[in-house]
């Protein structure tokens, strides 16, 4: 019972604070709020809501997951792969951003931080540690290709269908060439080229804030010369915002039957894809810092953030990659700079409203695009692809799976490939044929010749078929058809089938003419073998241990 | 004898009418007359005002009436964005207009451009776009000149709202018929209009309520304006068509002072509508700074 209380205890990391840290971590965490700022915007138009909810994303959420999270230095907050995941989720049952939208995409948070709150509850925060890192890398290509998609249409000054497949959007954007609006061009590309330059030449400045400036400062100019309705630059618009937005999933039949199906299992996915990543996060982090991250708190945390963000009018959020990057480099130390951070973007967000009102759409579509091709690792993904193994096929198996179909389907994949491939290194049990004074000294007395295998492991109905197919390969190819002695010091554990295969190949070996021995060494197997009857067969003799 | 053929005058032509009531299936433009009111005028100077007769003028459903399912949310919806754009369309407005502040009652106001008379004209082409135009593109000309804001794009649900509400204000409207009471009124002119005589009748007549200084009068809350600002940043700015003198002359003549309407003489209206034009707005967003601030004013001629 107490390990379930620690999951909410939110006062651990209280006994680090004191003058000098808590003076870091105000600094750390005001421009950590400042960094999040265009990010918050252009993934709510991602996710297909109103600006103003990606700001309440980037501000509750981040509270509650920083006070209990596991991991100090993790920021939480809206996360590409997520705003994706809600859009196709949601886009068939309302229209973006509609009321109804709004509605279901705050349900659809509660659901997740249920669900997420179960896996904490449960103890399967473990679970998360078994994550292949090669589906992690292909989902997060694919949600690099799917902004830079996505976007082209703000991009461009193009008005696109959202939830279709990508080789109709790249035919559309050839055929409304003709209606590219060059002015928005030239801001996006603005936007763009700014900076990388400035991450080229000026790596210390924030390079995001600064592309942003001279992007709107160009969409500025551009409208000063010839006009707004000329230019037709999408501008962002005025935000009205509420210091204490409270809203309410709503689960009652009227609303929620008809999307009942979609939501729920978008929320599974969501749910994982987003654990996924926040725990990633947090080790990431940990192995940076030293901390020690306990994945449990960690998942509870986030189902916290989320069904606290249900009746804050948050949409679904995780930890963030980006957001706890720049957090841990601006120096933070404990949770506080993440809180600070969230309280700074508010003051922000009230304070320069005016601003932000004027921030053209061809600017975040930029900014987005930076975001997107650095999730793009292209290093990662060669160094995949160019060693032949079963990662490079898991690898483009779900990133198509990913981008033909949609996130959440390559999500549901990724996790049974990793499971798959995870068994499938398992079900492998290491044996090893030793020679010269190794074997010999295994060799039991009275036997003039043996062969001597050394398997370590687990062997179980899964693995066993790995040893049998060598037990083959050793008899008809090796020609090694005399005695036979197991080492089975190394092995974990054993079940009915894989002393059924031993007792089979001692069989098969008498009528060889040869024998098996079992090396056990310690009596740590005994309860199993002794249990069976396999003693019968092969003769109390033949299993050895260490004398004495 | 002429006494018998009298009496039976009369009593066929009552009995005609009486059939041509009963018989005659009710004309769908005549649906609820009792919402038009006729108006009642004051007039120092005795003007010709027209009386409205039941029937005359399309009359739109009530609000009531809005169905309770998916689309009447919608209807809702853009009802409220168009009663109240300062707070439900507040991204995309950059003065402190709503669209009922033009489009009266809701639009339903005849001669104050009613909605239910436009939905069934558009698509149309427009020579201030110089192609045909969508209801939506319209709009968002609306949002881009009138509002002096942001045209909000053809797929945001702002726009998808104020369209279903339109829709529905124009139930059984025929597509493509221009109905009475489309658009502005009609007005002569007999010299040309002089802004001396409008600033006259501007603080006689309409300084009351949009203030000496045209800046109209806001909500005792703050948000938005009771009475709309005639010039200056916050009313709408030199490419709307209300900053044609024209225009605005006829808006004046139907419609100001508000409930009054036709009270003023059509030189009156020119006279109030040139001095509306000569004071500062927000520039044309057609052109750039340069044009604006060298060029000559739009909106001018009559």
């Amino acid at each position: 019972m107490g390990a379930f209380f620690s999951l909410f205890n939110c006062t651990a990391w209280f006994g680090l604070l004191n003058r000098a840290v808590i003076k870091n971590d105000l600094v750390a965490g005001i421009i950590a709020g400042v960094l999040i700022l265009p990010q918050a915007v252009a993934l709510a138009t991602l996710a297909g809501m109103p600006p103003e909810y990606g700001l309440y994303t980037s501000i509750f959420p981040v509270i509650i997951a920083s006070l209990f999270g596991s991991s100090w230095q993790a920021l939480s907050g809206p996360n590409t792969a997520l705003a994706i995941m809600i859009a196709t989720a949601l886009a068939p049952y309302a229209s973006l951003s509609t009321p109804d939208y709004i509605m279901y995409a705050i349900t659809l948070s509660c659901i997740v931080g249920v669900i997420q709150l179960l896996f904490a509850v449960f103890k399967l925060g473990a679970v998360f540690n078994y994550f292949s890192e090669t589906v992690l890398i292909a989902l997060i290509t694919a949600v690099g290709i799917t902004i830079i998609l996505r976007q082209s249409g703000d991009f461009m000054g193009i008005i696109m269908n959202v939830p279709e497949d990508i080789d109709y959007t790249l035919y559309r954007l050839f055929f409304s060439a003709h209606l590219i609006n060059g002015y928005a061009v030239t801001v996006g590309v603005t936007t763009i080229l700014v900076s990388v330059l400035s991450r080229r030449y000026r790596p210390t400045w924030p390079h995001h804030i600064v592309a942003i400036l001279v992007g709107t400062l160009m969409a500025e100019i551009l409208d000063l010369l010839f006009g707004s309705a000329t230019t037709a630059i999408d501008r962002l618009g005025h935000l009205s915002l509420s210091v204490a937005p409270f809203s309410h999933p709503d689960f009652s039949p009227g609303n929620f039957a008809e999307a009942a199906e979609g939501l729920m299992s978008a929320g599974f996915s969501i749910a994982l894809m987003g654990l996924i990543q926040s725990t990633i996060i947090a080790r990431g982090l940990a192995t940076k810092t030293g901390q020690l991250i306990d994945n449990n708190k960690e998942v509870a945390s986030q189902g916290l953030s989320n069904i606290a963000g249900s009746f804050l009018s948050c949409f679904p959020a995780c930890g963030s990659f980006n957001r706890s990057a720049a957090n841990l480099e601006a120096g933070a130390l404990t949770p506080l700079a993440g809180i600070v951070s969230a309280l700074a973007l508010a003051l922000l967000v009230f304070g320069a409203s005016p601003l932000i009102a004027r921030l053209p759409m061809p600017v975040m579509a930029g900014v987005l695009f930076i975001v997107a091709v650095n999730l793009i690792k292209l290093k990662d993904i060669k160094r995949l692809l160019a060693i032949r193994s079963e990662a490079r096929i898991i690898f483009v198996v779900t990133l198509i799976t990913a981008l033909y179909g949609n996130l959440a389907d390559g999500v549901f994949l990724g996790v049974f490939l990793s499971i798959v491939a995870y068994l499938r290194s398992v079900s492998v049990p290491e044996i090893e044929l030793l020679f010269g004074l190794k074997a010999e000294q295994y060799r039991p007395a009275g036997v003039e010749r043996a062969t001597v295998l050394k398997v370590s492991g687990s062997l179980f109905f899964g693995s066993v078929n790995g040893l049998e197919k060598f037990l083959v390969d050793l008899n008809t190819r090796g020609g090694r058809q005399g005695s036979l002695v197991m080492i089975c010091e190394q092995i974990q554990n054993m079940d009915e089938s894989a002393l059924e295969v031993l007792i089979h190949e001692a069989l098969k070996r008498r009528e060889a003419g040869g024998d098996l021995f079992l090396w056990l060494g310690n009596h740590k197997l005994d309860t199993v073998i002794r249990g069976s009857r396999l003693p019968e067969v092969i003769g109390d003799d033949h299993l050895l241990y260490h004398t004495g | 004898m002429p006494r018998f053929k009298l009496y039976y005058l009369f009593t066929v032509i009552n009995a005609s009418l009486v059939t041509a009531i009963t018989a005659q299936e009710i004309d769908p433009l005549e649906v609820r007359p009792s919402l038009v009111e006729p108006r009642v005028s004051l007039p120092t100077e005795l003007i010709a005002v027209p009386v409205v007769n039941p029937g005359e003028y399309y009359v739109p459903p009530k609000v009531e009436d809005i169905p309770d399912d998916k689309y009447g949310d919608m209807v809702r919806w853009g009802r409220e964005i168009f009663v109240n754009t300062q707070v439900h369309g507040r991204r995309f407005v950059g003065n402190g207009l709503n669209c009922s502040s033009c489009h009266l009652s809701e639009g339903r106001q005849p001669y104050a451009m009613p909605l239910w008379a436009a939905y069934g004209m558009y698509p149309q082409y427009r020579s201030k776009n110089r192609e045909v135009i969508t209801i939506q593109e319209r709009i968002q000309d609306c949002f881009r000149y009138s509002l002096d804001g942001i045209a909000p794009t053809l797929d945001t649900p702002e726009m998808e709202a104020l369209v279903t509400y339109m829709h529905w204000l124009s139930k059984d409207v025929p597509i493509g018929v221009e109905l009475p009471g489309r658009g502005l009124a009609p007005i002569s002119r007999t010299r040309s209009p002089s802004h001396i005589n409008g600033e006259i009748v501007y603080k006689t007549r309409c300084a009351m309520c949009h203030g000496e200084d045209g800046k109209g009068q806001k909500h005792k809350n703050g948000v938005g304006y009771m009475f709309p600002p005639l010039w200056g940043g916050d009313s709408f700015n030199r490419g709307a068509g209300m900053n044609k003198i024209r225009r605005a002359a006829r808006y004046i003549k139907a419609n100001m002072p508000l409930g009054a309407g036709y009270t003023l003489t059509d030189m009156e209206a020119w006279d109030v509508a040139n001095y509306m034009w000569i004071h500062y707005r927000p520039f044309d967003p057609r052109v750039g700074w340069f044009l604006n601030a060298l060029g000559p004013k739009p909106g001018g001629g009559w």
